[in-house]
């Protein structure tokens, strides 16, 4: 799927923007706070309609109005769609073809898969930054993964109101056994996925850094029972740190405190893992990632890739472009220094500057 | 200080009501002060006939004129099974079907901690009132969110101990609606819980 149009109207810094992106390499650049990830952040809204950094939907609207909206054409198999997202009076829509759609109904159209300087630091950083790739990951090629993560929440979110108001445990155990249920599909589709990436990331691992360097990546959830999605064990386990989790006023364990573990000759890659080496796994995480939906989904995301050369030292740089070169998707790359960026042919390049763009030629 | 205007208050009035905003409540408004007299007379006579006339069946709680309702007189029907809805549309959805010949109990709601609805209130007591010695199953049709699967397994919960059996409508595809057309989170629960044929 390539992006084939994309038009911003008071999105963050940007009045009123309108790109024809090149069908493989656009290289966008400007100087620090010109809106390049902003712009990056367009297209994600559109694909995920999830904002990328933004915790309000408000955040998106240009400073001073009232309303924005993000319009996109994909091509998808020689089909072109049409895509727009907008807030206005604080509601966000959807639309598909121009009509209005269901956050079920609209995701598919366009996968984007995104790279940013904060994935850099995933293998280091909370765990909160691993969950959120699983689950992002998993959403990007069965958006229904969605549904899973918002009902869990859900459920989660009641379990901790009925802890805190001292509900009686007739109630609390009716969450527990609903909580379980949810809990299960959630974490049988996180160990599914990691399951199937593990071995591409091990692999991909081993060629960029030339030998075999021992890396593994688990599935670690933080309410180990056997099988690991068995509702039955999980209402059970829930059930007995009832009485801890009702001092505490919430629900300690569960998959909202699940974790990835990376480890490098069965030791903690966090701890005795390199700089270098960490960044190494979290490039080899994002081609892995990019190479499964391929070819599990036969569907080609478009990456949006956020200023990370700055970020890899240049032989992980070689090897990104190197990456990129084989890849026959689309691609964004935002940069402050086009010198950094390896591409030559196929591509078109985007000047960013005090929130506008434009075309620049070659 | 000065009462809000006639017009005012009306688009007011309209604006609070479900799926009406501010300028559906304004276009309302102003059709009912265009159109003939006769519009705005039959609403409000329709409007407080509602109200007075209209309460809960003491059996079913369904949404009645007289008490019992028309269903729980009805001879015809099945008293060995009764289904429990969360709402009076629900009810008649599975009425359309023509597929149930049964009585009902209405919830009028779900358990929802998170918007402080707890069991006190749906109503659950005049349902376990009629689990004598007539009905032998409860069929729980409530929707399959995360509300509808507690309060489920809330209600099973309370009729167990009375030797009733409690089953759950299936959920799924939308028998006629077009695969294409069922959304992708409502397919993939179909799939995720298939059977063997
Ligand atoms: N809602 C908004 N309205 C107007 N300007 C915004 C809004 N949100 C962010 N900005 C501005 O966007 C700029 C940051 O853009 P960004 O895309 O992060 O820059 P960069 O080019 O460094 O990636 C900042 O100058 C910030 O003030
Ligand atoms: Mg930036
Ligand atoms: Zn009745």
């Amino acid at each position: 799927m390539k992006v084939t149009r994309l038009a911003l109207r008071d999105f963050r810094n940007f009045a009123e923007a309108e790109l024809r992106p090149h069908p493989r390499f656009n290289v966008i650049w400007g100087e620090n706070g010109q809106g390049k990830t902003n712009l990056l952040e367009a297209m994600y809204w559109l694909s995920t309609l999830r904002p990328l950094r933004a915790s309000r939907l408000r955040e998106l609207v240009r400073w001073g109005h009232k309303a924005t909206r993000v319009d996109g054409e994909v091509e998808r198999e020689g089909l072109v769609h049409r895509l727009a997202v907008e807030v206005r009076d604080g509601d966000r829509r959807a639309l598909r073809e121009g009509k209005q759609a269901r956050a079920s109904q609209y995701f598919g159209a366009l996968a984007v898969v995104m790279f940013t300087p904060d994935d850099v630091g995933m293998v280091r950083g909370s765990p909160e930054l691993r969950r959120r790739f699983v689950d992002r990951a998993i959403f990007t090629g069965r958006p229904a993964h969605l549904a899973t993560v918002v009902d869990f929440r859900r459920a989660l979110d009641a379990r901790n109101r009925l802890l805190r108001e001292s509900a009686p445990d007739d109630l609390v155990d009716v969450y527990e056994a609903t909580l379980a249920q949810q809990a299960a599909r959630l974490m049988a589709a996180r160990r599914a996925y990691v399951e199937r990436i593990g071995p591409r990331f091990a692999e991909i691992v081993a060629a960029v850094a030339g030998a075999e360097l021992g890396v593994e990546l688990s599935y670690r959830p933080s309410l180990s029972v056997d099988p690991v999605d068995d509702p039955a064990a999980l209402h059970a386990a829930w059930a007995a740190d009832r009485g801890r989790d009702r001092e505490r006023g919430f629900t300690q364990r569960g998959p909202q405190a699940d974790d990835l573990g990376f480890t490098l000759l069965d030791r903690s890659a966090r701890s005795y893992a390199s700089q270098g080496q960490q960044r190494a796994m979290v490039l080899a995480l994002k081609i892995a990632e990019i190479q499964l939906l391929e070819a599990i989904r036969q569907c080609t995301p478009v990456l949006l890739l956020d200023d990370v050369s700055s970020e890899l030292d240049p032989r992980r740089n070689a090897r990104l472009f190197e990456f990129l070169g084989a890849f026959e998707g689309q691609v964004f790359i935002t940069t402050t220094d086009p010198g950094f960026l390896k591409i030559d042919a196929e591509r078109r390049i985007w000047r960013v500057e005090a929130g506008a763009v434009a075309r620049q030629e070659d | 200080m000065a009462e809000a205007d006639p017009i005012r208050r009306l688009i007011h009035a309209f604006s609070r009501l479900p799926g009406i905003g501010e300028k559906t409540a304004a276009r309302l408004t102003f059709f009912v002060l265009d159109a003939d007299e006769s519009v705005a007379r039959e609403l409000s006579e329709a409007l407080g006939e509602v109200r007075r006339r209209i309460r809960l069946c003491s059996v079913c709680c369904n949404l009645t004129e007289v008490d019992p309702c028309r269903t729980c007189r009805d001879p015809r029907r099945d008293g060995a099974t009764i289904c429990v809805v969360e709402s009076v549309p629900g009810m008649h959805a599975i009425e359309r079907t023509g597929e149930y010949r049964g009585r009902y109990h209405i919830l009028h709601g779900l358990l929802a901690p998170l918007d402080g609805v707890g069991p006190e209130q749906l109503h659950l007591k005049p349902l376990l009132a009629r689990l004598g010695d007539e009905v032998e199953e409860v069929i729980v049709a409530t929707s399959p969110s995360v509300e509808g699967e507690a309060t489920a397994l809330y209600i099973q919960r309370l009729c167990r101990p009375l030797g009733v059996r409690v089953t759950r409508i299936a959920s799924g595809v939308p028998i006629g609606a077009d695969l294409e057309y069922a959304d992708q989170v409502t397919l993939a629960r179909a799939l995720a819980g298939r059977r063997e044929l």
